[in-house]
């Protein structure tokens, strides 16, 4: 079935967030949203990563490396783009469990770069069938930070 | 004696990062010094291995204590021993393969984990890798489609 939100289910959303954010990409490095505050690792990849095919990147003036802003309905997170041509331009995927032990509030940043900021997580729209949460695909936007 | 360099097969990484921390661990270094690194360049993850560079390396020219040797397997190896940790070896390195290891005051660099080549053990990079992109031995025994560090 077709996902609660997406350029089919809610193609007024779409307008504004006409692209496919899917926060199921994921790197070898950590493991979900642990280990961030393990230097060595750190050191290897310090940034969330997100991918942004080459001719959606142009379109917005995005260069290999950049920090971006995703944006859905519900908030906006950076992470660092990383140009791919192995996704459907229409996509963007992202690395999920983002902290940052290095910020010394309770919080560590988590609201910085988290991809369940631009997810619903509601039960409403939980699949009908299986009770599984939403907690992967919303539409989004993108556009570069100020700072690179 | 009969040589020994790393060879790779870069088709073959997946950007895991392994051997990456296996060096560290198996060098007891910490964050900042990199003797191996895979540099992630979309739709490629580009291990970069550090040569063991031609007599005379021009770390080993640089080292005014003549801390740097190559053996007769052609490893480049530091006496940490002798080190002064004064790092002209890492201006002079042309590879970046000379790193500076700040809590020991010293340099360090690939040294094909010398200690378990002697028992007859794979470095800790070619064993850790899964995709077994890392291998080790004789140059003239490398395949073709290898790329080497020699």
């Amino acid at each position: 079935m077709e996902i609660p939100e997406s350029p089919y289910s809610t193609p007024e959303v779409a307008k504004k967030y006409p692209y496919i954010f899917n926060a199921g990409l994921r790197t070898p490095t950590f493991f979900h949203s642990a280990g961030r505050m393990i230097p060595v690792l750190r050191e290897i990849r310090p940034d969330p990563i997100a991918e942004v095919h080459p001719e959606t990147a142009e379109r917005y003036g995005i260069e290999d490396g950049q920090w971006i802003y995703i944006e859905s309905p519900r908030g906006r997170i950076k992470q660092r783009a990383k140009l791919y041509d192995g996704i459907d331009p229409r996509v963007v995927t992202s690395e999920h469990g983002w902290w940052f032990p290095e910020i010394k509030d309770p919080g560590h940043g988590w609201e910085i770069s988290n991809a369940n900021i631009l997810t619903d997580n509601a039960f409403e729209t939980c699949d009908p069938n299986m009770g599984a949460t939403n907690v992967r695909v919303c539409l989004c936007n993108i556009y570069p930070c100020e700072d690179k | 004696m009969q040589k020994t360099s790393l060879y790779f097969f870069e088709e073959d990484c997946n950007g895991c990062h392994a051997c990456e921390v296996a060096c560290k661990q198996e060098h007891g270094l910490h964050d900042g010094p990199r003797l191996v690194k895979v540099i992630e360049k979309s739709p490629s993850f580009i291990p970069v291995y550090f040569h063991h560079c031609d007599d005379p390396p021009p770390c080993a020219e640089a080292c005014p204590v003549e801390a740097i040797t190559k053996d007769d397997r052609g490893i480049v190896l530091i006496d940490e021993e002798v080190c002064t940790g004064c790092q002209e070896c890492v201006e002079a390195c042309p590879y970046g393969a000379m790193q500076y290891d700040e809590v020991r005051g010293l340099a360090v660099k690939c040294d094909l984990c010398y200690e378990r080549l002697e028992k007859g053990e794979a470095p800790a990079c070619s064993l850790v890798c899964p995709s077994h992109c890392i291998a080790w031995g004789d140059p003239k025994d490398f395949p073709e489609a290898a790329k080497t560090n020699a």
